[in-house]
């Protein structure tokens, strides 16, 4: 159990596949969450069942789609604007890669030890059984239920308050480190952004261009922002205020600059500035104009560049190789700063290219090995086995076990002694 | 999937979707409190940081999936209610009884419990007809609920005793007291 804190391999799942369960993996969302996208694992989880989605998408494609498939489809679009974070900037790159790092430097948590003197009565026992075959078997029980009882223990000191997870008890460090990046991601600056309002405020605003991508999608995001917690409009706010009527043509080409930097949330309105003194409908090509002389914006930190400038530095992330080459060599006929800036960059990707969970099961047209070991890191991330489970067998075990203590010295029969 | 700006538009919903199995409008009424107070309680749960981005909506939100057990809540709630007032006035006490069962199990339905019908009638009988004998549970629920047996209400006692919710807690939604009853508890 110890070394679940590794299981990011995909050769491991091949070796399991017999024994290999989705569902234990499967985040259940709550009911007011759309969609979800793990970025570390690079799925995506929707709140639709598998069935009910592919009947969506049917009606979508047949131009027939009700309310809810509209719903799911902006949905996919949102969380796929997520992924493009991913795989198109320094900044989100860098931060899943920094999570890696932490998640498989976490040290496996130790067996704790039994008690000296428990464990002189221990050995004394086991000595005294000898050869008896039962009374063996009692002295494995009672070493069983020992050892149950103090990994319970240490795993609730090491899991954090509330949570019931057997990976909380595993990785505190990791999930620890996620918190605080988390916290910090939340902090908005003195114009009122946040890192989150940055991600998600931009994700809303893609969302409705795509889905409206004819027409002034600014009606569209309005009504959206309405129906969303804060952090969500924060972006969107901030550009209007600043450049008016411009703020959807500014938006994306400004995030997609923006978040080659360190510090995005901070770098935003001085790259808002200078991409806003382009004329009106250049906003994207002045944008990538300005890739070759970005200059140095001392708030908004390092200038990370993209993912693919980050990836050929470093290999220790890889889980986006795949879309990483394809951006690299122009298969998708697009470069990094495309599938940020112009929404309708998405239609050169074409379907969701990795893995795609749904309420009871996963699609995607990725290798099943793959999709299985991205499954079960998205399930170690999002903490979905239950350490309760065990600890509800543990008590039951030792239930029974008193209970044929109990009928061995009060009871009478066979086993009366 | 549907979204209200309003609480007072999502008990309408409520409301509306209670009717058919609902004829009493004091009854409905009661429900209709207990589902909204629940919501109330369920949306202001601490949400745990799971470093996924989420898109997720601030409005109040029905599920197709929640249609069904809103209706499963009425008919038990009805049927239960029923026992205690075969004359068809509702008296006070009664009406808080309603409520609070329907708050529990949409509470319980909301943080991710996946509750039978067998197990939401057992619910419904020990909170609006207060604690109870097995005995009694037996032969009560089955008398007022057609196509359950007194074989699907023992199943529900022994698994309301172990339900998983989504967050991975594991809880009992009843409990037997020291007079050897069983009666509900919190979730």
């Amino acid at each position: 159990m110890a070394d679940n804190g590794r299981l990011i391999q995909g050769d491991r799942m091949a070796d399991d596949e017999q024994v290999f369960d989705p569902s234990i993996y499967i985040k259940q969302l709550d009911p007011d969450q759309l969609g979800m996208f793990e970025p570390l694992s690079g799925v995506m989880l929707l709140n639709i069942s598998k069935i009910d989605l592919r009947d969506a998408a049917r009606r979508f494609v047949a131009r027939a789609p009700t309310d809810f498939d509209r719903a799911i489809i902006h949905t996919i679009n949102h969380e796929a604007y997520h992924f493009a974070q991913v795989v198109s900037s320094g900044y989100v790159f860098h931060r899943q890669a920094r999570l890696l790092m932490v998640f498989n430097a976490s040290e496996a948590i130790p067996e704790p030890p039994i008690d000296p003197h428990m464990q002189e009565t221990l050995d004394a026992a086991r000595e005294a059984a000898g050869d008896d075959p039962e009374l063996r078997q009692r002295y494995e029980q009672v070493l069983a239920l020992l050892k149950g009882y103090n990994q319970i223990n240490l795993y609730n000191q090491l899991a954090g308050p509330g949570d019931h997870s057997l990976m909380g008890a595993l990785l505190p460090a990791f999930f620890a480190h996620m918190k605080a990046l988390a916290e910090g991601e939340r902090v908005a600056n003195a114009d009122g952004l946040s890192i989150l309002g940055l991600l998600e405020g931009s994700a809303v605003v893609h969302a409705n261009q795509l889905m409206h991508a004819d027409e002034d999608a600014t009606p569209y995001v309005e009504a959206e922002l309405t129906t969303l917690p804060p952090v969500y409009r924060e972006l969107y706010d901030l550009t209007v205020a600043r450049t008016g009527e411009r703020a959807l043509e500014l938006l994306l080409p400004a995030v997609a600059l923006a978040l080659r930097f360190m510090q995005p949330h901070n770098a935003y309105l001085p790259v808002l500035s200078l991409i806003a003194q382009s004329t009106p409908g250049d906003a994207v090509e002045h944008g990538r104009r300005l890739i070759e002389r970005l200059p140095e914006i001392s708030e908004g930190g390092h200038l990370l560049g993209t993912a693919l400038d980050l990836r050929r530095i470093d290999d220790g992330y890889r889980a986006y190789d795949a879309m990483l080459g394809k951006l690299e060599n122009g298969e998708w006929g697009i470069d990094s700063y495309d599938l940020l800036a112009r929404p309708k960059a998405m239609f050169a990707v074409g379907s969701f290219p990795l893995g795609i969970v749904t309420n009871d099961g996963y699609l995607g047209a990725l290798d099943p090995n793959e999709l299985a070991a991205r499954v079960v890191l998205m399930g170690a991330v999002l903490r979905t086995q239950s350490r309760r489970r065990a600890e509800r067998q543990w008590t039951e075990f030792a239930s029974a076990w008193g209970r044929s203590v109990a009928q061995r010295w009060f009871g009478g029969g066979a086993g009366n002694e | 999937m549907r979204t209200f700006a309003t609480d007072t538009e999502f008990t309408g919903a409520i409301s509306t979707t209670l009717h058919t199995a609902v004829s009493s409008d004091d009854i409905r009424r009661a429900l209709v409190a207990g589902i909204g107070a629940g919501e109330h309680e369920s949306r202001q749960g601490p949400s745990r940081e799971d470093g996924g981005m989420n898109l997720r909506l601030n409005n109040w939100v029905l599920r197709d999936q929640d249609v069904p057990m809103t209706e499963l809540i009425g008919v038990v709630g009805a049927a239960a209610a029923a026992m205690l007032t075969p004359g068809g006035i509702v008296a006070a006490a009664v009406v808080t009884t309603l409520s609070s069962f329907a708050a529990l199990v949409w509470k319980a339905w909301r943080k991710g419990a996946k509750l039978t019908k067998a197990e939401v009638a057992t619910i419904g009988f020990l909170e609006v007809q207060g604690p109870m004998s097995d005995e009694d549970l037996l032969a009560k629920a089955p008398a007022a609920l057609p196509g359950m047996s007194a074989v699907d209400v023992q199943r529900a006692i022994q698994t309301l005793q172990d339900v998983e919710l989504r967050d991975g807690n594991i809880v009992s939604l009843i409990r037997r007291d020291a007079s050897g009853l069983w009666r509900t508890t919190g979730v």
